[in-house]
């Protein structure tokens, strides 16, 4: 070969070479381009990678989980500056969250003339327009990418210095995607953050209401073995929860005998999904001790399984007061009833000192008085010997009453010997001291009136007392007689008789009316008001 | 034993604080610090850091300075919030630190002035950690040139065989700020020098990462870092010519970064070997002049260049390599400090690699040793008979002995 030939076949070697050289590094500069994008491209990846592990570890500030995006965002995207910004919309403002790379960490709100939208970028060649010139300003640097989700009010903003044909290419319109990506997943991040903080606060309220209720929880599965327990557990069983926890509640603390059936049907209450109680139950301590407390359980679902919650009262105080306050009863009832005793015994003395009084006094007139006189005292003697005999010391039956009063007077008045018939049709009612008595003593009046006057010279005849509601709020009195009647100009309020004026004056006394009825029969009627309780 | 602490948090005087303690945690019994090397992201306060950290530490002196990221066994950051601190106990020989200003008047001179001191403080073969401030002004960043500082220093050291082994440090990867911390305050436009004590020696790889896609090219015509004609021709237009216009988008700035000149020495005509190439950025093109702007300043005419495009499997393949071939060539020794000295664009966030580079050197070191490496504009290390600035490295050094294992 020709040295000429050799020179030509070098150059075409060479240029062979170069050309191949050539596209090598045309390829070589693509490569490089495409695998930077798309290692700024898996910034998102990696932003999610972080956001995952910063969830799992509990109590991360929310500060620390936007700086270690920021700081992720800073070194994989190339960027100088980089903002977390929350929209105020009252305001139109932008509010700085957090901030990384910018020269001062003082960075103010900025108010935009127009709301922004959801990407805008500017590099060198972008036209500007008075929206941008504030973002701009914001960012503090020449070139700019901005996301905003409308929807979370929040904004990411980053900022470049400078534009290089390396880490920092011009923002462009390709960057939309990734840095909207950047904020989505910060944002759901931060959401999530959120509500597992949320859910912890919450959780942990629940564990302080529960551990600090006043009250003893215990927590059983459906066959009653304790699960967990309050601090007021371990005070009313006297034991730690470590003691408790995982023990049958009947081995934890027995209940006596009796007790135990009911216990064991709240149990099976909580399996058919009902609660029960309040049921009381004493417990026996771990020193010995008894308890006594109301129990109520209730069933729950707590993943997944039926459960049972027990919240119980101690009433151990609460038993030993009723205690004291049914002892204190039962003395006062005694006293009570001794009380109404000794009134009885005294009206029947002051009775029988009438009675005597009246052997020694000769008139007819002056025994009458004598004689209407002790019924009335007997009268009320009766009332007070009805209270201590009854069940309720501040009432008597008042049928029962009227029965013994009609039965006394009957003795008085000799009427089995006289052929007149008392009818009596008072309701199964019970009244207080302040009515019976007055009733009765109304009764006791006008009887005697009737027994003394209407049935003269063996007039045979018919008494009627009755006692019945009259209107809703109302009883009504009646005593009637078929006997020979009242003198025709009679007027109760006019009446110069005494046991007329007792009349008129005990209706008064019960705040009631009296109308009195002639005709074929004498008829007083009293209406009164119907007594409280 | 030597220890690492480092931090990425975002509050200066917290990442300070969080290093500080890492590193005296790791101290052994009954040990104190004695010095210590620091580098630092750019989003950090340089006095803030360097006082935080004495606070923490002791009045020692702490050398080093920014750095874009940082490097240890536990984490790889280049966010601008990292920093990594490697502390020396006291219990090893005191070294010492010289320190040259006025880089920005004249990288050389200033080179010359250290290298002077040097020749006095370091004993024949012995070895120096260097660190220089990369940038003079900017943006757009204007470079104080690492070749003619070291021309300087050689300059200085007359002969005397020293191995610089170190950085041209830088902030970020824009090339905004830098500046180096001389022991005990954060300084700019300044070179400084850590003459290591005999007891520890230094034993170091260089990773590469960049493959030739070019016939070899004479330079015909270059001042200072800027190349005018290749092959007699304007160097651009070459360029351009041999990278085939219409074909793809040949844009200053795809060139820049992205594609060197790579100068073989040795044998031109052996088989590919990287570590015959001493490779220089293409920071510029120049339109107006059809000139090239390269990171460094030491071509000259007659230099035979080709066109060097980075390759990522290349550049993982070689971390692997280069790191098993140094701890191999230990023999059984263990290294007590692994200093990593790795270029900013060697990063995944910039050159797109699948994994980042130095992840492979975290897997192919002991978990043990204690490690402590930065991203940084230039590397220093030995090539091919002396130390010269490097572009796209990675520099491995291994300090064995010390008596601090």
């Amino acid at each position: 070969m020709s040295q000429s030939d050799l020179e030509r076949e070098r150059d075409f070697y060479r240029q062979q070479c170069d050309a191949l050289g050539a596209r090598i590094l045309a390829m070589q500069m693509d490569l490089t381009q495409a695998q930077r994008d798309a290692r700024q491209a898996l910034t998102t990846v990696q932003l999610i990678r972080e956001g995952y592990q910063l969830l799992a570890v509990p109590n991360t500030p929310l500060k620390e989980i936007s700086r270690r995006f920021l700081r992720i965002i800073l070194s994989k995207m190339g960027v100088d500056r980089a903002a977390f910004l929350r929209y105020l919309p009252q305001r139109g403002a932008f509010l700085c969250d957090d901030l990384l790379g910018f020269p001062d960490s003082d960075w103010p709100a900025f108010t935009p003339p127009s709301t922004p939208g959801a990407f805008h970028y500017l590099n060198s060649h972008s036209d500007t327009d008075p929206l941008l010139d504030c973002l701009r300003e914001a960012a503090g640097t020449p070139y700019l990418l901005w996301s905003f989700d409308q929807q979370a009010e929040y904004a990411l903003l980053l900022g470049n210095r400078f534009e290089d044909q390396h880490l920092r290419r011009p923002f462009e319109e390709r960057d939309r995607e990734i840095v909207s990506g950047m904020l989505s997943v910060y944002l759901e991040v931060v959401h999530r953050k959120q509500v597992e903080e949320a859910l912890r606060a919450s959780e942990e309220r629940y564990y302080l209401l529960f551990e600090l209720a006043p009250d003893a929880y215990y927590l059983t599965d459906l066959e009653g073995m304790i699960l967990d327990c309050n601090r007021a557990a371990e005070e009313q069983i006297g034991a730690r929860r470590e003691e408790i926890v995982g023990r049958h509640f009947l081995s934890m603390s027995p209940l006596p005998p009796a007790q135990v059936p009911g216990a064991l049907s709240m149990l099976e209450q909580s399996d058919l999904g009902k609660g029960a109680g309040p049921t009381e139950l004493t417990l026996n301590r771990k020193d010995g001790s008894q308890v006594e407390i109301e129990i109520s359980t209730f069933p729950v679902r707590i993943q997944a399984q039926n459960l049972v919650l027990g919240i119980a009262h101690d009433i151990t105080e609460r038993v030993r007061s009723e205690a004291e306050i049914k002892a204190a009863l039962g003395e006062k009832e005694v006293l009570l009833k001794e009380i109404h005793h000794r009134v009885k015994n005294n009206l029947q003395v002051i009775s029988s000192l009438l009675s005597l009084q009246s052997s020694y006094t000769l008139g007819e007139a002056a025994q009458g008085f004598f004689q209407e006189s002790r019924d009335r005292v007997r009268a009320m003697a009766l009332v007070h010997e009805h209270l201590y005999q009854s069940s309720d010391l501040a009432r008597i039956n008042f049928n029962d009453y009227v029965r013994a009063l009609v039965a006394q007077m009957s003795y008085s008045y000799d009427l089995p010997d006289r052929q007149i018939e008392v009818e009596i049709d008072v309701d199964e009612v019970a009244l207080p001291i302040d009515i019976a008595i007055p009733c009765g003593l109304i009764i006791n009046e006008l009887m005697t009136n009737a027994l003394k006057h209407a049935f003269p010279n063996g007039r045979a005849g018919r008494v009627y007392i009755a006692l019945r509601p009259h209107a809703a709020d109302s009883f009504e009195l009646v005593v009637r007689d078929d006997g020979v009647g009242l003198p025709p100009d009679f007027d109760v309020t006019q009446t110069q008789s005494l046991g007329l004026q007792l009349v008129t004056t005990l209706t008064a006394q019960l705040k009631g009316t009296v109308t009195v009825n002639t005709g074929d029969e004498t008829e007083f009627q009293i209406v009164f008001p119907r007594p409280v309780g | 034993m030597i220890s690492i602490g480092a931090s990425d948090r975002t509050d200066t005087i917290q990442a300070a604080g969080e290093a500080a303690r890492m590193a005296l945690d790791r101290l052994g019994p009954g040990e104190s610090i004695g010095w210590a090397l620091a580098f630092v992201g750019g989003r950090h306060d340089p006095a803030e850091m360097l006082h935080a950290l004495q606070a923490r530490l002791g009045e020692v002196p702490i050398v080093g300075g920014a750095a874009v990221g940082t490097i240890t066994h536990q984490a790889i950051g280049y966010s601008g919030y990292e920093c990594a601190l490697a502390a020396f106990p006291s219990s090893l020989p005191a070294p010492t630190i010289v320190v040259e200003s006025h880089l920005d008047e004249d990288e050389q001179e200033a080179g010359r002035r250290l290298g002077e001191k040097l020749c006095e403080a370091a004993s024949e073969e012995g070895t120096a950690l260097l660190f220089y401030d990369s940038i003079r002004s900017g943006p757009p960043p204007v470079l104080n040139v690492g070749s003619r500082l070291l021309e300087g220093i050689y300059a200085g050291l007359a002969g005397k065989p020293v191995t610089l082994i170190g950085a041209g440090t830088v902030s970020d990867f824009q090339l905004t700020q830098s500046f180096v911390y001389d022991g005990s305050q954060p300084i700019k436009h300044a070179v400084v020098a850590v003459v290591l004590p005999q007891a520890l020696r230094a034993h170091t790889a260089i990773m590469h990462g960049c493959i030739p896609v070019s016939s070899f090219m004479e330079i015909t015509r270059v001042e200072g870092a800027v190349v005018y004609e290749l092959d007699g021709q304007p160097a651009l237009d070459v360029l351009h010519r041999m990278l085939g216009e219409g074909e793809h988008d040949w844009q200053t700035d795809n060139l820049s970064l992205n594609v060197t000149l790579g100068q073989k020495h040795g044998d031109l005509f052996a088989p590919y070997d990287e570590e015959c190439y001493v490779n220089r950025l293409i920071i510029a093109a120049n339109a107006e002049d059809a000139s090239l702007t390269l990171f460094e300043a030491d071509f000259e005419v007659g230099s035979k260049v080709q066109i060097m495009s980075r390759d990522n499997q290349l550049m993982l393949d070689s971390v692997k390599a280069q790191t098993s071939r140094l701890v191999d060539s230990l023999g059984g020794e263990k290294p007590v400090f692994a200093l990593y000295i790795d270029c900013a664009g060697r990063s995944s966030a910039f050159c797109g690699a699948s994994v980042e580079e130095a992840s492979v050197l975290q897997d192919a070191l002991p978990a043990d040793l204690p490690l402590v490496g930065f991203y940084s504009g230039v590397e220093i290390a030995p090539l091919v008979g002396q130390s010269r600035p490097l572009d796209w490295t990675g520099v491995l050094t291994l300090f064995t002995g010390g008596g601090a294992g």
